[in-house]
């Protein structure tokens, strides 16, 4: 499942990390949305024509051990 | 030593904790979404975002109030309420909780999912090992 966002998330780590804090959506090879609310990103990709969008928050990048929120 | 079997690998993300893509299912008539969800056998059940649960049809209103808290401190309140996720083709009946807290991740949890369920860690070599059984 997802195989292709995925792939695409371990060859676009620099990209991705850029994104720290914010909501994305990828669908097969491509970033198809991003901004601060799940909500305007989940309806992007509906207007795209999704069916099923893969969205999720892009956790921060911390220096400081993480051992739960 | 007994030998393990599993079913299915993940391949986890570069530099990355175990981030695994699921599937929410919610209320027939609704969309699922994908997401990926950090497998916590320390979390007590699978948490969420309540964002998932208002596209997926579900009504936390009507769900058990929780206080959830993690641990470093941070403390929220959460609705638990029924939903389906999915992990590589299988759906299991998670009693999850929602919450409008400011979570980092989503979280898979052991109530519903690791207890009902076998899991393998490489992490070193970047793979994950699941089973849909214990």
């Amino acid at each position: 499942m997802r195989e292709t966002e995925i792939q695409w998330l371990n060859q676009h780590a620099a990209e991705v990390e850029r994104l720290q804090g914010k909501w994305i959506t990828i669908e097969g090879d491509k970033l198809i949305a991003e901004g601060d609310s799940f909500d305007a990103v989940y309806e992007a990709a509906r207007k795209m024509g999704v069916q099923i969008p893969f969205i999720f928050l892009v956790p921060p990048n911390e220096d400081a051990i993480f051992v739960g929120f | 030593m007994p030998t393990v079997f599993y079913q299915h690998t993940f391949q986890l993300l570069p530099n990355s904790r175990p981030l695994i893509p699921i599937r929410l299912h919610g209320r027939p008539g609704f969309q699922p979404i994908d997401t990926l969800a950090l497998l916590d056998s320390g979390a007590d059940r699978c948490v969420f975002s309540d964002a998932f649960a208002v596209r997926l049809g579900l009504d936390l209103s009507g769900g058990r109030d929780v206080p959830i808290k993690g641990a470093t401190g941070g403390h929220y309140s959460a609705r638990i309420v029924p939903v389906t996720v999915e992990l590589a083709g299988t759906a299991f009946q998670c009693h999850a909780a929602f919450t409008s807290g400011n979570l980092p991740y989503s979280f898979v949890g052991r109530e519903d999912v690791f207890d009902k369920s076998r899991w393998g860690f490489q992490l070193g070599n970047g793979l994950i090992y699941f089973h849909p059984q214990p």
